[in-house]
């Protein structure tokens, strides 16, 4: 939880947003990843160069995030190929290590799965005489909708099949939070490339179209 | 005044305090305090500590009037507390953490002989303020309960002193008698007239009480007492939610009758404590408060614990399971709000089941936003050196919130889906159709500008594959089969056809929507 104040903290807008730290690091890091993946070499691929860029922008969200639960997942998962390995130490250097050892926290999950197993159980057992008839059956419909959904959304969250409960919500908070800065982020360069790519020869017009924009 | 070691003592205390920020009437307090600090000689012929004493308790007793001027060089006391002080629970706070700075009622160690109560209790304003003690009985005691619930164990100056029996001439004496005395008995007293409490009788009586008792045990006791009003104060007013309210509000209030106040300052007082101990505090209207009190308690000095407090419920089951089980919930529910805060638009969203789904929605449509970004990045001309990247972004790194300035460019290696929309400018219906769905779709709101721009943008999309056509075209149907899932054999050919992208955008359009 306080991680997660500390993001809400972080913003001057109603809705969440990631801080502004998190977002220069990410920058730093991605520029880095791209220039160590060698994109700009001619030689690959689009989609080698596609998984390149999309390799080095999760890496820095992850490095730049620091040491949540999904950003060693992502780190882990990338790691496990042999290829992407050195690259990714080359891009976080020590953080590399930091990132992939695993941390306590994980291994203490499943206990307390069981715990709340068995209170669960033993709760619905006791209350289940003082549950209005009718709720019976929407409630078992709504758990197993709940459970249904719960397990699409660990699948979607890297490192979410070891969480369950609030942990599991913690998690996707703080990610769904660092996605949303990194597709504004990528967003930008794309805009920057771009007009760097234009060079000088569309530079009247971008400024001119610039300052309309910039009005809207 | 030329009193040495009070003022001495005082003084450190005195600088601690943050009166001002709880206080009205901060003006002649602080003037008064610092004459105190200051001007040892501020008056005359009475022993040092005891005319602190008075000065003391006058300023306080000034400040609990709000609006009493009390001259400092005053010896009078009676002209304060005329009438129950009514003060703030954060004054108490205040009063309560300044404990050892409380010099109008404690002194730190041992400060005022026996002998200067007397003196005190001499005072024909002190003495009417005891009487007015004295019938606290019949009174707010929840407050005093709660105050004073924590000292219960701690053996020092009781308020049995100021019992309701207590008549006016005798009560300096009797509070000297009684200075050994428990409170215990004072709080089954107290706890018979269980209600709603004004704070300023347990102040105003703590104060009295620190004043006539004499040793340590006073500051203690003084600590513990205000500082669970204190607590009391921040609770309505805490950020932290109320499951962990409900967590943290003890039921250590039930160890600390008989605990130390070392271990007790962690814990908020309620009017609830009695119900550890008074059966008789279980009036109705006592009860919802003690519920309310339950529900916003909150201490928010709370060091971590290592194990969490939970009470039950009036009404609910009280094993341990079941309380675990109702933690756990709230703790998911608190999570539940905060996302229903992340993921815009699901405001009226009520139950489990559909925000989750609302956030899977979310999370899988950005994931998939980072997917076509990163292709679209790769579709930059690779002639571009990544190490001047960096100079055109400065006006980036400092947009932090802020829109990017989107200029507009002829769109010549840009995203195919880019390249797609942008031959929509001849199907009109079909704009409205995308950036209507766009608009609505929040989580593409990032693409919208973009795609707005390329619509509204008359230049007609020529080149844009290049040599990357070719291996776009399967790359488009590999990768961003699940995005943008359209047809790439004809969108290779740069000629229009509206058919073209009529298949492929409603289902683009239905996608983006999920």
């Amino acid at each position: 939880m306080p991680r997660l104040l500390s993001l809400y903290l972080a913003f001057p807008i109603t809705t969440m947003q990631a801080s502004n730290t998190f977002k220069q690091a990410f920058l730093k890091r991605m520029l880095l990843g791209l220039q160590l993946a060698g994109v700009s070499s001619k030689c690959m691929t689009i989609q080698e160069r596609k998984s390149a860029i999309k390799l080095s922008a999760d890496v820095a969200m992850a490095c730049a995030r620091g040491s949540t639960n999904w950003s060693r997942a992502i780190v882990t998962d990338l790691s496990k190929q042999e290829k992407n390995k050195v690259l990714l130490r080359s891009i976080l250097g020590k953080d590399f290590e930091r990132l992939i050892k695993p941390c306590h926290h994980t291994w203490k999950i499943p206990r307390s799965k069981k715990i709340l197993k068995r209170s669960f159980r033993e709760c619905s057992r006791r209350r289940k005489g003082l549950r209005a008839p009718h709720g019976l059956a929407t409630s078992v419909l709504a758990r197993v909708l709940v459970k249904k959904r719960t397990q699409v959304l660990k699948r979607l969250i890297p490192g979410g099949e070891y969480l369950d409960g609030s942990y599991l919500l913690d998690e996707t908070l703080d990610y769904a939070i660092s996605l949303r800065a990194q597709v504004d982020l990528m967003q930008r360069l794309s805009k920057a490339f771009e007009a760097s790519k234009l060079g000088s020869h569309n530079v009247c017009t971008l400024q001119a179209r610039g300052d309309s924009y910039a009005d809207k | 005044m030329n009193c040495g070691p009070p003022p001495d003592q005082l003084r450190p205390c005195f600088l601690n305090l943050n009166w001002e920020q709880s206080m009205d009437p901060t003006g002649h307090f602080e003037s008064a305090l610092s004459s105190i600090v200051s001007s040892p000689s501020s008056n005359s012929p009475v022993p040092a500590e005891g005319l602190a004493v008075n000065n003391l308790v006058g300023r306080l007793a000034s400040v609990y009037n709000c609006g009493e001027e009390i001259s400092p060089r005053s010896h009078h006391m009676g002209a304060p507390l005329n009438s129950p002080p009514k003060l703030n629970l954060s004054m108490m706070g205040y009063l309560g953490h300044q404990q050892p700075a409380i010099g109008g009622l404690p002194f730190p160690a041992n400060p005022i002989p026996v002998a200067h109560l007397d003196e005190l209790s001499a005072d024909p304003g002190f003495a009417k303020r005891a009487a007015r003690f004295s019938c606290f009985d019949g009174r707010n005691y929840s407050g005093l309960a709660g105050q004073f619930g924590l000292p219960r164990a701690s053996s020092s100056q009781s308020l049995k002193a100021t019992g309701p029996q207590m008549g006016l001439p005798e009560s300096g004496k009797a509070i000297q008698t009684q200075e050994g005395k428990q409170l215990e008995a004072n709080d089954a007293e107290f706890g018979n007239a269980r209600e709603e409490s004004s704070v300023s009788d347990p102040i105003s009586a703590g104060g009295e009480v620190s004043l006539r008792g004499a040793g340590e045990n006073n500051p203690r006791k003084r600590k513990a007492a205000p500082k669970g009003k204190g607590k009391d104060t921040a609770l309505p007013n805490s950020a932290i939610d109320p499951p962990k309210a409900a967590e943290e509000e003890d039921p250590n209030a039930k160890k600390s009758r008989f605990a130390e106040d070392d271990g007790i300052d962690k814990e908020s007082i309620n009017p609830k404590v009695e119900q550890n101990g008074s059966g008789s505090g279980s009036a109705s209207g006592d009860g919802g408060a003690q519920k309310q009190g339950k529900e916003n308690n909150v201490k928010p000095l709370e060091p971590p614990k290592d194990y969490i407090h939970v009470r039950a419920r009036r009404g609910q089951a009280t094993d341990s399971h079941s309380l675990a089980e109702r933690v756990r919930r709230e703790k998911i529910s608190q999570r539940m709000k905060l996302l229903q805060d992340l993921v815009p638009g699901c405001n009226k969203v009520t139950g489990k089941a559909v925000m989750l789904d609302e956030i899977i929605n979310y999370v899988q449509s950005l994931q998939r936003q980072v997917e076509f970004l990163s292709m679209k990045l790769a579709t930059v001309n690779p002639r571009l050196d990544f190490n001047n990247v960096a100079d055109l972004l400065p006006k980036d790194m400092h947009q932090t919130c802020g829109p990017v300035l989107n200029s507009v460019y002829p769109l010549e290696t840009s995203g195919a889906a880019l390249s797609y929309t942008s031959q929509l400018q001849q199907g009109a219906p079909l704009h409205c159709v995308v950036t209507s769905a766009l608009e609505t779709q929040c989580t593409v709101n990032p693409l919208d500008p973009t795609l707005c721009r390329t619509l509204s943008s008359h230049q007609p999309f020529i080149n844009g594959f290049g040599d990357a056509s070719s291996q776009m075209g399967t790359f488009w149907e590999d990768d961003l089969q699940s995005v943008v899932p359209m047809d790439l054999g004809q969108n290779q050919e740069i000629a229009v056809s509206s058919q073209s992208f009529h298949g492929p955008l409603p289902t683009a359009h239905m996608k983006i929507e999920l």
